[in-house]
């Protein structure tokens, strides 16, 4: 889930909740209020007559066109007089002359002497219908500005979420163009956040510093592969001038010959790895557009000839030519490197089969085992059995690959490895 | 950031207990004794010997509103501490000592004779009806401002 829908997410949940509770909290208070006036608008219409009754004027007709209606009642020498609350407020339904129709309505009930010691009895009323449809329309109100302003609120979390998040963003998409061994692109963060402005320096930095590290390795297996060569020469040669010496054995010379074959898989292991650094190193700039059909043809001949002793046989099929803009000498590599593996990892008897089309080349054998496990079989020095090889020859083939941007894919099946080369995606 | 949930939470739940303070307990019928003191001593001091008929007080939030009907039908509003806020006088006449000074020279001065039946008074100034029928308002410190009539 990305960052940005959980923010809002969590933040309109909580919102929803917040909000709600405050428009119930608002309806309530005006309601509330509006019972409150209505209630002292019918005090000061209660006191109004009160005092006229007081003051002996003549008070208006009870009902007098308006809604408002009163009704003086006498209750000197009447039992309850003394027992009735002076002032008390209640909700009924009463007779409105002036609409011939009876009217929910709040109605107050005051009692009072008079200077004369006379008792009386006030009752005003006044209808609650347009209290009703006040309250009604702030609910409707309430509710309408509610959901207007949640969805305010949200759209607006939405986008200063996604306004300041975008230097984050930024660095994923620079993040994710960076690769090892390649120059580094410029990392552009605009805004001036300290937190993001942090990450980001401290990303390029550990990028920077990674890569040198890698560029070191590189370099010190570049040269390590070419200071050995030197001393393995020289051991060679004095190998050699030693098996001239008359007075040697055949047993002595039997283990020189042993010496001097470890010797040349030693230099052919180096010489690969001298190979594989100057790949890393992109050592090779300049191609040409080379057709894998000869090459695979010729390097097909020549190692059944090597591997006759195993009676392997060899297909070489070609649909259409599959051509690569690539240096020479690392496709005679690449190619060779792949067919050479499936020879070399083939059941006795078994058979190696090469197609050849304008969309993959793919290389076949017949399995000795179970499946590879593809993760490692292109790491370097690994070894699937057999101890011939140097355990580079897979590693210099993903290597080459890489560097002209080729799909390498391995599969396994009806008993057979297959490695399937496709050119790079256009 | 839970506990701050928490507290926005209770905050919140507080909001359901402000109708309650907004409505107050509407009208409720109190007996002299329980005016203000500054109430009763307007009343001593003005109205000495007229008997108090109904005295109510409004309690809402902030605000409380206290409201006097005398036997003689006069009617005076005080505010939460007592101050006077509004007098009516049906048969008499508001007293002229609680007139300010200022108003009641004023009155001597252009009004010779005329009594005052009703003066209200609130932040903005005073509002007087007199018994000739003219409507004045003046200044919260008393300066004449306008007839309203």
């Amino acid at each position: 889930m990305k960052l940005i829908w959980r923010t809002v997410g969590r933040l309109s949940v909580a919102l929803l909740i917040l909000m709600a509770g405050w428009a119930v909290a608002f309806y309530a208070i005006l309601t509330a209020e509006i019972n409150d006036e209505t209630d002292d608008t019918l005090e000061d219409y209660a006191h109004d007559l009160i005092t006229r009754v007081l003051a002996g004027q003549t008070l208006p007709a009870e009902d007098n066109g308006t809604n408002n209606t009163y009704h003086l009642v006498e209750l000197t020498g009447m039992a309850d007089a003394a027992s009735r609350p002076p002032v008390r407020y209640s909700d009924e339904t009463v007779w409105i002359a002036s609409k011939m129709e009876t009217e929910p309505a709040r109605v107050l009930r005051t009692v009072f002497d008079d200077a004369t010691g006379r008792t009386w009895e006030l009752t005003v009323a006044i209808p609650s219908f347009e209290k009703q449809d006040l309250q009604g329309r702030i609910l409707i109100w309430i509710a309408l500005l509610y959901a207007l302003m949640l969805a305010t609120v949200v759209g607006v979390n939405a986008w200063i979420v996604r306004r300041s998040f975008r230097p984050l963003y930024a660095l994923l998409d620079w993040l994710a163009t960076v690769r090892p061994g390649a120059a580094t692109p410029p990392l552009e963060m605009r805004g001036d956040v300290t937190e993001f402005r942090l990450l980001g320096e401290a990303m390029v930095d550990s990028v920077r510093r990674s890569g040198e590290m890698f560029d070191e390795q590189r370099l010190f297996t570049g040269n390590a592969a070419h200071e050995l060569q030197t001393p393995i020469a020289v051991c060679r040669s004095r190998l050699e001038m030693l098996a001239g010496d008359p007075s040697l054995t055949e047993r002595q010379l039997e283990q020189i010959g042993a010496v001097m074959g470890t010797l040349d898989r030693l230099a052919a292991l180096n010489r690969t790895l001298l190979l594989l650094a100057k790949i890393d190193n992109r050592g090779f700039t300049d191609g040409a557009e080379v057709d894998a059909t000869p090459i695979l043809r010729r390097l097909a001949a020549d190692y059944s000839e090597v591997y006759s002793h195993r009676s392997l046989s060899v297909d070489v099929n070609v649909r259409a030519p599959f051509r690569l803009t690539m240096d020479e000498t690392l496709a005679g590599v690449l190619w060779g490197n792949l067919l050479k593996n499936a020879f070399v990892y083939s059941l006795d008897g078994g058979r190696v089969e090469v197609m050849i089309s304008a969309a993959e080349v793919s290389v076949a054998n017949s399995a000795a085992g179970g499946p590879l496990d593809p993760v490692v079989i292109f790491r370097r020095f690994y070894r699937g059995g057999g101890e011939t090889g140097t355990g580079l020859g897979l590693a210099l083939v993903e290597s080459i690959c890489r560097l002209y941007g080729l799909r390498i894919d391995y599969n396994f099946a009806e008993g057979r490895h297959i490695f399937t080369i496709k050119p790079p995606k256009p | 950031m839970k506990r701050l949930f928490y507290t926005l939470l209770a905050l919140h739940s507080s909001l359901f207990t402000l109708p309650a303070l907004a409505a107050g307990d509407g009208d409720r019928p109190v007996i002299f004794e329980e005016l203000p003191a500054t109430a009763q001593k307007l009343i001593g001091d003005y109205f000495p010997d007229v008997k108090v008929t109904l005295a109510t007080v409004d309690r809402e939030f902030l605000d409380t509103t206290w409201d006097v009907i005398l036997a003689d039908g006069t009617r005076i509003e005080f505010d939460t501490r007592g101050e006077w806020k509004e007098i009516e006088c049906r048969v008499g006449f508001v007293p002229e000592g609680i007139l300010p000074p200022r108003i009641a020279s004023f009155l001597a001065e252009h009004h010779p004779g005329a009594r005052v039946k009703e003066i209200d008074r609130d932040r903005e100034g005073y509002e007087l009806n007199l018994d000739n029928r003219r409507e004045l308002t003046f200044d919260s410190r008393g300066n004449f401002r306008r007839y309203d009539d």
